[in-house]
């Protein structure tokens, strides 16, 4: 029998970015707010200081900051004519646990969704025709535009210290931004990164090619900055351990850099880690949450009673609760019915190796988890769809992490994989090679989707959430397009010898990393039957239970999702603040 | 069991006894400290030193964090563009409308919520910082690699040339012998104000030098030196220097317990990372332009964070030891001076 503890406001599932966002802001507003975390508490210091913190084998290898997989997983099929089966360990994405989620092992990269993105049926429909969709995709726009969210892109640029310069204020182009950046009504409040060698090569080759390269925004503080909550952060010391692991020094924006210390201050805000969430409970007609039940550290089951329920789990996790629960009408792409698990994607990635002559030194180590030279030439709808027969687009660049010891190792194709042949190619070209990556948007389609696995559980014995997903054909004709355009800047780079274009292909594969941009499942919308939460992230059929996060998105853009999910979180809990909390149901009827 | 080379195996042990023993302190910080619950909970922000944004802030006159071209909002702000900062202002002026506001538009470190450590820490301000010179933010549109003025020269210098230069100076040109405050080996006498070379790189010492006479970095007596100096003449003193031997670092973690807190753990909630994540485990300086602690006279040690504080050194690269310096109280930046003198087994 579940213990029953005393009543609160607000429950939020997850500890990440949008948990950090929406249970600080209802706390100022004088709510008792309650944030389950199921990992645990992870502090810059001591947590993150070197030297330990620069530990490959721990933090990439054996995902110190990413979901058990042990005990919790997903499992992955194709189509559903396939038998789904569990992923053993993470090799598609690296969904976050522990205090700051995602939101804390992230590489900084970031980016805000371009406004196509947000009308994109019929922004394309209205310029190519609809014939443009092939039939199989179910891309559908957003209940919101982006001059909508500008105001709160603003909001989550000055939480997070972005560096960036602007290339359209207000609508005013600037001569040293990115040209096709969509309009900001303030410049980023820090400077750009400074950049490695490899991407400078890249913007020169791309820039002589006619394209406009720039150095990418991140969410890596480029100078000491005091943020929008009054919290510093400091300079990044470009050391390149940002992606799988904590910043050591202040400067990757994080929910425990940039909010938690705040919020942690307020008497009626709590966080408790450890706390693991099964389900969201409902009344018997199903139509109101009376709060979410959780395994606490101690392995005991807790129900946690709460007027609101907000869903900010891992994005995906979000959908699989929601199924757990009961909450929403599962999608059935037989039937083409419900809505809840509807329209995943992920991200389509690319690449093109470059190989160096021996003269050109990379110096693969000096580098950060978002510094690069990108473009945005062929991203959304920059370029003229017309003749290639495609919808969607993305960015490219180049992007120098670092040259870790043990994931780093670049060999032209047909290197044998150990050896002394091996060892050679290794020591000629690591200190020689890059790679352009390729960024891009990702349609769904009804085939693509997420549902709960009839055969494999978890530690609690829950069904594991099961994906469903291939590329649709759309997405592979661009990929294969952006990829030709990656290879022919490689070639005009100074210094390449070789380069080795890697288009998408069919099948998605889930043993290569593609991003941890996993997306859609509870679609945002204004209709019902094809969305799970209304403009407002509102569940249509349990007002009382919001979701925010990346599962919201209808489809997914060429950008990275975080600037966006910072957005969107502002925008959700705006409007509770402003309207729900006065008066409790559906914000749109 | 293996004692045949006794520098190399003290250095060693040391590592191997410091590197667990870090790790058992941040276990326990973590285990104990702030046990259970509480294990989630900021460190308690007590009024301390002014955060680098209030002064600008308080006197209103940066609305935008790094915005405007001259705003000291930062202590550091080097600035934007000329395009991004003439914006500025009236992008601030109408920033986003009604439920992003409180937060977001005007200035933004004292908007802050209440409990926020910005907002405490206003009572122990020393007066009014200086605003630092801006340090230009490079355009996102410049990929051109960049290398500084004094690197070429220190890559051809004479060591020989620079020790000439050391001990007997060039007085026609204003241009002290550095051996009468620096020690005949580079080694300063303890107890003063001057610092220890020897164990410095020449890459910080060109660069320090540099800085002197550009005047990003001052001292009455090394700003006349410097300017004395020619481009060579730099690079040769530099690379002398640098070739002569550091004091050994005792293998001892002793010392005031703040400052060794500060040293390999930082301080959560001051946003203050360890000293040791740049300066290398035990102050023993890290890279070509991250200068060694260990073995500075505490003097020296002291004028330079309170030249940092104050905005009398500027040259640090993009104002880190500047933010960090206005975070740290007098108290804490005395024991770290102690602590980082006794390092050497030469200081006492």
């Amino acid at each position: 029998m579940a213990k029953t503890l005393p009543a609160v406001d607000v429950a939020i599932v997850g500890g990440g970015w949008t948990g950090a966002i929406i249970g600080k802001e209802l706390a100022a507003a004088n709510q008792r707010v309650v944030v389950l975390e199921r990992g645990e508490a992870r502090w810059p210091s001591p947590d993150f200081q070197g030297p330990n913190v620069h530990d490959e084998l721990k933090y990439t290898r054996r995902h110190a900051l990413h979901q058990n997989a042990a005990s919790e997983t997903y499992t992955f099929r194709n189509n559903i004519d396939q038998k789904a089966l569990p992923m053993r360990r993470w090799q598609f994405a690296y969904p976050g646990t522990h205090l700051g989620g995602a939101g804390n092992h992230w590489s900084g990269a970031y980016y805000r969704f371009d406004p196509t993105d947000f009308n994109i049926r019929s922004h394309y429909t209205e310029r190519y025709g609809a014939k443009i969709f092939d039939a199989d995709l179910t891309s559908q726009d957003w209940p919101m535009s982006y001059d909508e969210l500008e105001p709160y892109f603003d909001r989550f640029d000055y939480l997070i210290g972005a560096s960036g310069q602007a290339g359209n204020l207000k609508g005013q182009k600037q001569a040293d931004g990115n040209p096709f950046e969509p309009w900001r009504s303030r410049p980023y409040p820090n400077p750009p990164m400074k950049v490695p060698f490899a991407p400078a090569l890249f913007g020169a080759a791309a820039k002589g090619l006619g394209y406009h390269p720039y150095v990418q925004p991140s969410a890596l503080a480029t100078r000491p900055y005091v943020n929008s909550e009054g919290l510093h952060m400091s300079a990044c010391v470009y050391c390149g351990f940002c992606s799988n692991f904590g910043c050591e020094h202040f400067a990757k924006a994080s929910p425990q850099v940039c909010i938690l210390p705040v919020a942690m201050k307020m008497e009626n805000f709590e966080i408790r880690t450890g706390a693991h969430v099964l389900k969201v409970e409902l009344t018997e007609d199903k139509k109101r949450a009376r709060g979410v039940s959780y395994v606490d550290a101690a392995g005991e089951e807790v129900f946690q009673p709460a007027e609101i329920v907000v869903m900010c789990a891992f994005s995906i996790n979000n959908v699989r609760l929601l199924l757990l629960s009961g909450i929403g009408k599962p999608f059935d792409p037989v039937t083409n019915t419900g809505v809840v698990g509807r329209n995943y994607t992920h991200q389509t990635t690319s690449g093109v190796n470059l190989f160096f002559d021996e003269a050109t030194n990379i110096n693969p180590f000096m580098g950060a988890g978002a510094v690069a030279v990108t473009m945005d030439d062929f991203s959304a709808d920059n370029f003229d769809h017309g003749p290639h027969g495609f919808v969607g687009g993305g960015y490219l660049q180049i992007q120098v992490v670092s040259g870790a010891p043990i994931g780093y190792h670049p060999t032209p194709k047909g290197t044998p994989s150990w050896g002394s042949e091996w060892k050679k190619q290794v020591k000629r070209y690591y200190n020689h090679s890059a790679s352009i990556t390729i960024t891009g948007s990702a349609q769904p389609t009804r085939g693509t989707y997420l549902s709960l696995d009839p055969t494999y559980k978890d530690a609690w014995g829950l069904p594991l959430l099961r994906i469903t997903y291939d590329f649709p054909d759309n997405d592979i004709r661009m990929s294969a397009f952006l990829t030709e355009k990656g290879d022919e800047i490689g070639r005009a780079m100074k210094g390449v010898v070789r380069t080795e274009p890697g288009p998408r292909k069919k099948p998605f594969t889930a043993t290569s990393y593609q991003s941890t941009h996993l997306t859609g499942g509870t679609a945002i919308g204004d209709d019902p039957n094809t969305s799970v939460v209304n403009r407002y992230g509102q569940v249509w059929d349990v007002p009382n239970v919001f979701v925010a996060g990346a599962s919201l998105f209808p489809q997914n853009s060429g950008y990275n999702p975080t600037g966006t999910v910072g957005a969107t979180a502002y925008w959700i809990v705006e409007k509770i603040k402003a309207d729900y909390l006065r008066s409790p149901g559906p914000l749109v009827t | 069991m293996m004692q045949t080379n006794r520098m190399g195996m003290m250095v060693t042990v040391g590592l191997m006894i410091g590197l667990p023993v870090i790790t058992l302190v941040a276990t326990g910080y973590q285990m104990v400290g702030l046990g259970g619950e509480g294990l989630i909970r900021p460190t308690a922000v007590t009024p301390r030193a002014a955060p680098v944004a209030a002064p600008a802030t308080a006197a209103g006159a940066a609305p935008a964090i790094g915005t405007a071209p001259a705003s000291p909002a930062q202590g550091t702000s080097p600035s934007t563009s000329p395009t991004a900062t003439s914006a500025a202002p009236s992008a601030v002026a109408t920033a986003p409308a009604a439920p992003a506001t409180a937060a977001a538009a005007g200035g933004t470190a004292t908007t802050a919520a209440p409990a926020a450590p910005a907002a405490a820490t206003q009572g122990t301000a020393p007066a009014a910082l200086p605003a630092p010179t801006p340090v230009p933010g490079r355009s996102a549109l410049d990929f051109s690699p960049s290398r500084p003025s004094w690197e070429a020269p220190l890559q051809k210098a004479d060591a020989k040339m620079g020790q000439q230069l050391a001990s007997a100076g060039r007085p026609a040109g204003g241009v002290q012998a550095c051996v009468a405050c620096h020690g005949a080996q580079g080694v300063a006498a303890p107890g003063g104000i001057f610092p220890t070379l020897a164990g410095l790189s020449g890459e910080y010492m060109a660069k320090q030098l540099t800085d002197y006479r550009s005047g990003v970095r001052n001292h009455p007596l090394m700003t006349a030196i410097a300017k004395g100096m020619t481009d060579d003449e730099i690079g040769q003193v530099a690379k002398y220097y640098a070739s002569l031997p550091a004091q050994a670092v005792a293998p001892k973690l002793s010392g005031p317990e703040s400052a060794r807190k500060l040293d390999v753990l930082g301080e959560n909630g001051r946003a203050l990372p360890a000293c040791a994540n740049c300066h290398g485990v035990q102050g023993q300086g890290e890279g070509p332009l991250l200068p060694r602690l260990a073995g500075q006279p505490k003097g020296y040690f002291i004028d330079q964070m309170n030249a940092f504080r104050n905005g009398q050194r500027q040259n640090d690269d993009v104002g880190v030891m500047r933010a960090f310096s206005q975070r740290l109280t007098p108290e804490e930046i005395d024991a770290l001076g102690t602590y980082y003198e006794g390092m050497t087994t030469a200081a006492k």
